[in-house]
């Protein structure tokens, strides 16, 4: 177990550092990035003034360092487009929107999916069987920007229930919550629905018939306990759907978080902050990831037994 | 539907124990899905044929006209107009090729480069399996969206840029896939025999590896189209994806973000085509799978 | 008597049709007595069992008709919460597979604990203790620490006397054991089935055994029960059976029994297939593979017959001509 887990670390801590190092270099091997935001009519003595300014004249291995040295104090540099505000500034105003969102989200698409994909393997072929796979297949397929529109056109504008954007009291939260909940559950659905049926058929599950356990028992003791070791297998697929629909749920619903910045960004060509954004949610990507190896050791007693 | 697999016939009625992961080979033929993606095909490939206006140039004295079943509608305009009076239908039409290049394109091209890798890693192994499987995870270990957004931002939004991007996403599934199924083959007793009987490595690759994993290909590529229609329609609505004026899907919804209240039908219908071309690709994606290829199961 | 089955009929709907998987099977067994269940896969013996304890996969598979009396009390009739009660209480069962039947998320301690927990209510201290008990007399040794192990830091014979315990863990008055050891090597299944026959003279409990090891059965058992294609088509003393065998099919099946004497090894098989319990065929169901066929086997079902004391077969061969008419009719 303490073996297991510190070799997760070291992995993810190595995955940090190698996206922090392919991004770094692909953001300054593809271009300028000073070349590329100032209008052309702006004088080669200014560029190269700006240049100086963002440390850009120095060799690329010095400007690596600097970066890195600039990451271990916790300097992410300065925004390019809203002049003298530092990226860690701006990033840390838009973390804890973020975080609400994706927290409140995914709570909300597992407190949907794990039931729904239990009863539906468990009433295979029967009427709860189809909702949850309609719900499913319907989550998969729409986008969650048209999602995200038609409620806001249904809910927001039509009826008045809900704002229409930003981050403004409990409601502002409910739109985006069920648009990305409901694009991640239904992923999350399918998992647990196929590895449901695989071990509501295994014989431990018949076993505890078997011994006279109540059904609901059997369903959530003995049978869930194992369909969730699979489901954990898929965090990383779970998470990276987290992050894409939660950058797009962001953009639709104007929500002040770490996306809806990072579009900003691409489209201002601010590449601080691209930079910036991209390793902030890379690492938060990487830390859930090494939590759901934990999560997996702990419930897989297999794992947690060996050294 | 459930009943069917817990005793087909007495032998196994023995042990009732379901085949569960068979279960979905029941699945029927995805009619309406081929319906609908054919009809799709055929709008994109005569979209100039069928088409009743220019798809990038409007007058703006048409600006906004609902569609024809709502009131102030006009036959002229069957689904409505945007902002800038053009015909909502043309522009699906139009933008049904775009969608459509971008899905065929991508899937093609990630397809041929995920094919050659698995293949060459799977059969000469060693440090160039070692390396090339490498990449392959780690690309693989990526969140999709978020890495398609930088890459675009970092090589500019074009179409070109788009499909290159996607392509570069997507071919390690491929990769991964193949590579397995190479190596299962390469220990086959043909394969010594084709050595023993002289063909060089390359050719052996290509007539006796290569048709054997073609199904595959096949299945993981009617899988991805959904994707990546929704990847690109994804991006184009962020702005980081396909440029106006091109009548994309994507940035057609975006173009109506901000009226939806006065004009709902400029996002809501292209919303709604992206949604139904998704949803037949995924359910004949699905049954592909389930068809040909049960072992992709959990893709 | 404590267990009397009588007509007993389990049916399974596929999209094929109806699968009559159990079809009017009749048998009874005392306290102390062990019944073997012997016949091919397929046979229904596995689903017979498991419809003594009302555990039929549904909505598939149905018990639509017979009787099943437990100490007199019928339990086709009793509700599922008392059904609950009996199953793991008065009946156990032990299944084939020690390696998928305990959970792989729980420890050997827990899971032995719940049986008792739910049919005694003991809980804390007496839990454990009777826990720690019944896994001792089960024959594993230092019980106390293997309660916080897991299924997979055992051997697969420790493995199935932890399935045992489970399943004796109530003091059960009828015990099944579904080929509890075809996944067993020899000399652990040998010891596992000593440890059976001690358990049974200490408790009392009847059993059923099911097998398709012939020569478990003549060590084990009281009495044998040969289904074919769902039915009992002969029961008598394991003494009658083995030195008397009426059936045709039983004849075959005692064949394929590799003997000492021989020099040769006689391993044969009972030609042919067993037929599918969905189409079967009007007559007797075996009679497409049986050696001593006759015309009427083909035509109509054979009626009981009785040839010695508990033991029954049914077959024409045995039928007395005079009853021909009867069950003509």
């Amino acid at each position: 177990m303490r073996r297991f887990i510190l070799a997760r670390l070291a992995q993810a801590v190595v995955s940090i550092f190698v996206l922090i190092t392919v991004l770094f270099f692909m953001v300054r091997l593809t271009g300028d990035p000073v070349e590329r935001m100032i209008p052309p009519q702006v004088t080669e003595e200014m560029a190269n003034e700006l240049k100086a300014a963002y440390g850009l004249d120095k060799p690329l291995l010095v400007q690596y360092g600097v970066f890195l040295g600039g990451l271990v104090t916790g300097d992410l540099g300065t925004s390019l487009y809203f002049r003298g505000r530092t990226v860690g500034e701006l990033l840390s105003l838009r973390i804890l929107p973020s975080l609400e969102l994706s927290v409140f989200s995914m709570m909300f698409s597992l407190l949907i999916a794990l039931p729904l994909g239990v009863y539906a393997a468990k009433y295979r072929g029967r009427g709860s069987d189809y909702v949850a796979r309609i719900f499913s297949i319907l989550g998969g397929a729409a986008p969650s920007f048209l999602v995200g529109l038609v409620m806001l056109r249904i809910f927001s504008v039509q009826l008045q229930w809900f704002p229409t954007g930003g981050r403004e009291g409990l409601l502002s939260v409910v739109l985006p919550t069920f648009t990305l909940g409901w694009f991640v559950s239904a992923g999350i659905m399918r998992l647990t629905r196929s590895s449901m049926l695989e071990s509501l058929y295994g014989d431990y599950v018949k076993l505890a018939r078997i011994k006279g356990v109540r059904e609901s028992v059997v369903i959530w003791k003995h049978a869930f306990k194992n369909a969730a070791l699979p489901v954990i297998t898929y965090a990383t697929v779970i998470f990276a759907a987290v992050i894409g629909g939660a950058i797009v749920t962001e953009y639709v619903f104007a929500w002040p978080g770490v996306g809806s910045l990072l579009i900003r960004a691409v489209i201002q060509r601010d590449f601080p902050v691209i930079q910036g954004a991209v390793i902030l949610i890379g690492t938060a990507f990487v830390l859930c990831n090494f939590l759901a190896d934990l999560a997996y050791a702990w419930i897989n007693p297999k794992i947690r037994y060996t050294r | 539907m459930t009943t069917t697999e817990s005793a087909p016939g007495a032998p196994q009625a023995e042990e009732p124990r379901v085949k569960v992961r068979g279960a979905a080979t029941t699945i029927r033929f995805p009619f309406v899905s081929m319906v609908v993606l054919g009809l799709v095909v055929l709008v994109a490939v005569f979209a100039p044929l069928i088409a009743p206006h220019d798809p990038e140039v409007g007058q703006l004295s048409n600006k906004l006209i609902p569609p024809v079943w709502q009131e102030g509608g006009n036959s002229d305009f069957l689904l409505g107009t945007d902002t800038l009076g053009r015909d909502i239908f043309t522009r699906i039409l139009y933008g049904a090729r775009v969608s459509l290049m971008v899905a065929i394109l991508a899937t093609g091209l990630a397809g041929v480069l995920g094919t050659i890798v698995g293949l060459v890693a799977g059969f000469y192994r060693g440090w160039v399996e070692i390396i090339l499987m490498r990449i392959t995870d780690m690309t693989l270990a990526l969140p999709l969206m978020l890495m398609a957004i930088v890459l675009v931002a970092l090589l500019g939004a074009s179409l070109t840029n788009v499909l290159m991007v996607i392509v570069i996403l997507l071919w390690p599934y491929y990769a991964r896939q193949i590579r397995g199924e190479a190596l299962a083959i390469s220990e086959e007793d043909f394969i010594d025999l084709a050595r023993v009987a002289g063909l060089s490595s390359p050719r052996i690759l290509w007539r006796h590896i290569l048709p054997n994993v073609m199904p595959t290909i096949g299945v993981l590529a009617t899988l991805q189209v959904a994707l990546i229609i929704l990847l690109e329609a994804s991006l184009s609505f962020l702005g980081v994806g396909i440029p106006p004026p091109t009548p994309a899907w994507g940035l057609m919804v975006a173009d109506g973000r901000d009226i939806l209240g006065r004009a709902w039908w400029v996002s809501i219908i292209p919303g709604i085509a992206i949604f139904g071309v998704v949803l037949a690709a995924n359910l004949l994606g699905d049954w592909v799978r389930d068809r040909f290829d049960p072992k992709l199961r959990q893709l | 008597m404590l267990l009397e089955v009588k007509d007993l009929r389990v049916q399974f709907h596929t999209r094929r049709g109806v699968v009559k998987a159990v079809d009017g099977v009749s048998f009874s067994l005392d306290r102390g007595e062990t019944l073997g269940l012997v016949g091919e896969s397929g046979s229904g013996k596995s689903v017979s069992c498991m419809a003594l304890m009302r555990l039929v996969e549904a909505p598939a598979g149905r018990i639509v008709g017979g009787s099943v009396l437990l100490d007199g009390q019928e339990l086709l009739d009793l509700s599922e919460r008392e059904m609950r009660q009996i199953r793991g209480g008065q009946i156990s069962l032990i299944l084939q597979d020690p390696l998928s039947s305990l959970n792989p998320g729980y420890t050997v301690g827990n899971q032995v604990a719940e049986a008792i927990r739910i049919h005694q209510g003991l809980r804390g201290r007496a839990l454990r203790d009777s826990v720690v008990e019944i896994l001792s007399q089960v024959g594993i040794p230092q019980a106390e620490r293997r309660l916080k192990q897991y299924p997979h830091q055992m051997s697969g014979g420790m493995r199935q006397r932890v399935a045992g315990a489970i399943a004796l863990s109530c003091r059960p008055s009828l015990l099944i054991a579904d080929e509890p050891t075809t996944s067993l090597d020899a000399t652990v299944q040998a010891q596992y089935l000593r440890l059976l026959s001690e358990l049974q003279q200490e408790f009392q409990f009847g059993m059923i055994f099911v097998t398709h090891d012939l020569g478990i059965v003549a060590r084990l058992c009281d009495r044998v029960a040969v289904m074919y294609a769902g039915r009992i088509v002969e029961t008598g003393s394991t003494r009658q059976i083995f030195n008397e065998p009426a059936h045709p099919y039983a004849k075959a099946l005692l064949a394929t029994l590799p003997s000492l004497e021989s020099r040769k090894k006689r391993l044969l098989t009972v030609s042919g297939q067993p037929p599918l319990a969905i189409d079967l065929p009007p007559g007797c169901s075996f009679a497409p593979r049986c050696p001593e066929v006759m015309d009427i086997c083909t035509e109509e079902f054979p009626a009981e017959a009785t040839t010695g004391d508990r033991h029954r077969v049914l077959c024409w061969l045995h039928s007395p001509s005079d009853e021909m008419s009867l069950s003509a009719r």
